[in-house]
């Protein structure tokens, strides 16, 4: 059992080891912010080494983790098994009565493709963590990284549009930063009459804000879809048009002589799990 | 092997073990959306069962590895967890009797201390977290929990300090 008071050259130890520890964070804390790319690499690099260890860890305690999803999810699934189970009855009894299951199957199968990719190089990777922070820090990992080719800026979605884009690439796995983020600023193409304009993440995984570049004369109307890309030197690929979302409230901005946009995203943030990463790169 | 290495090598184990622990599985539990905070509290009992200067390396390492599960800027954990470890270390020192509540009060006010200040740090940084509006709910279960968990992870440490897991060091 330690001694319930330190000596005096105890706490003069105490204190030289917190300043040195205080001063080399510091040190970290600048180096990283100022984008240096030893740190960078080291911390790429640690990541990459610990993949392995983590992906151990969960696979180990998957028992544990689905019984805690089980306990505190338990109402929810039932509910979902329930909806699910009548949604399976009526597409049962759909296809009894039309008796065309080659038809069935072909829509299917166009669903699961993404249509707007066109023939664009893109890599298939899976969610393998959420938000590693209580903190909302609009990230999400990826199972795929650089030896596959990915980079930072590379757009990711799923069908339903964009999900975000590649903030953080080490050998196998890769950092997303989700549309979500209110930091995340982006081109956007509204409506038929393709209006340009600049929209960004709120926080929310439901709305999307386009804020900029949409005149007060600009014919705008609700459902409208809205789409990233189509613009050159954007940070998406300008002659792709990936759907974010569709216009839900319009509201006039007399001071900016803009119109707001009040945009519902496609894509269900909470349910993210296997994505399409476009190996596209902006150019600047 | 000498003492000082097996001290270190003991408080490595347990520093990794308890990463894994976060990882695997802690990062998963989350009463009310929010997570424990393992690693903090590993520093505040660094700081318990082997005083300040301890609390803060100990802190130091911690933080670091929760820094590259996280994709702010690295350093910000480290620094944090390493003043709070510290901290803790001072707080159990300046107790005449030490007792089991009251490491306990300074583990489940340390991880408070602990996320606030991150928070901070983070703002600073160009981040969202102080107006995060989660913020107190996130200092409420990590503190919680963290309380309890150092029931647990007292021990622990006590034998990575050499004291054995049957000391009655608190």
């Amino acid at each position: 059992m330690r001694p319930l008071s330190q000596p005096g050259k105890n706490r003069q130890r105490s204190r030289y080891v917190l300043l040195v520890i205080t001063l080399l964070t510091l040190t970290i804390i600048t180096l990283d912010a100022r984008g240096v790319p030893f740190v960078s690499s080291a911390r790429n690099d640690s990541r990459d080494v610990l993949v392995p260890a983590r992906s151990a860890s969960r696979w180990v305690t998957t028992p544990f983790r689905n019984a805690w999803n089980g306990i505190t999810g338990y109402e929810k699934l039932r509910q979902e098994n329930e909806q699910l189970r009548q949604q399976l009855g009526a597409e049962t009894a759909n296809s009894m009565k039309e008796k065309n299951a080659q038809e069935e199957l072909a829509k299917l199968k166009e669903q699961l493709n993404i249509s707007f990719l066109g023939g664009t190089q893109s890599q298939v990777a899976r969610v393998t963590a959420g938000a590693a922070s209580n903190f909302d820090d609009y990230r999400v990992e990826i199972d795929k990284g650089s030896e596959l080719g990915l980079a930072v800026g590379n757009p990711v979605v799923t069908k339903g549009g964009l999900v975000g884009r590649i903030a953080r690439v080490t050998k196998k796995r890769s950092v997303v930063q989700l549309i979500t983020d209110p930091d995340f600023s982006v081109g956007v193409t509204v409506g038929p009459d393709q209006n340009q304009g600049v929209g960004h993440g709120t926080g929310s995984t439901r709305t999307f804000i386009v804020d900029r570049g949409i005149d007060l004369t600009d014919a705008v109307s609700t459902k409208d879809s809205v789409f990233a890309g189509g613009i050159e030197n954007s940070i998406m690929p300008p002659d792709l048009f990936i759907p974010i979302g569709t216009v839900d409230k319009i509201t006039p901005d007399e001071a900016a002589r803009v119109q707001v946009l009040q945009v519902n995203y496609t894509v269900e943030f909470g349910r993210l799990d296997v994505v399409q990463v476009i190996k596209w790169v902006p150019t600047s | 092997m000498n003492a000082e290495s097996t001290l270190a090598l003991r408080w490595s184990l347990l520093l990794v073990m308890a990463y894994l622990l976060q990882v695997g599985f802690l990062q998963d539990f989350r009463p009310l959306g929010v997570h424990p905070e393992i690693m903090l509290l590993m520093a505040i009992c660094g700081g318990i069962v082997g005083g300040s200067s301890r609390g803060a390396i100990v802190g130091f390492f911690a933080g670091m590895l929760s820094d590259l599960l996280l994709s702010g800027t690295l350093g910000v954990s480290a620094l944090c967890f390493a003043l709070v470890g510290f901290a803790a270390g001072v707080l159990e020192d300046s107790v005449i009797r030490s007792s089991r509540v009251i490491s306990i009060a300074i583990a489940t006010v340390g991880s408070a201390v602990g996320v606030l200040m991150y928070a901070s740090l983070s703002q600073l940084l160009g981040a969202h977290s102080l107006s995060d509006p989660q913020l107190w709910l996130i200092i409420t279960i990590v503190s919680v929990t963290n309380g309890i968990l150092c029931l647990a992870a007292l021990p622990l440490c006590r034998w990575a300090e050499g004291f054995g897991l049957n000391s009655r060091a608190y």
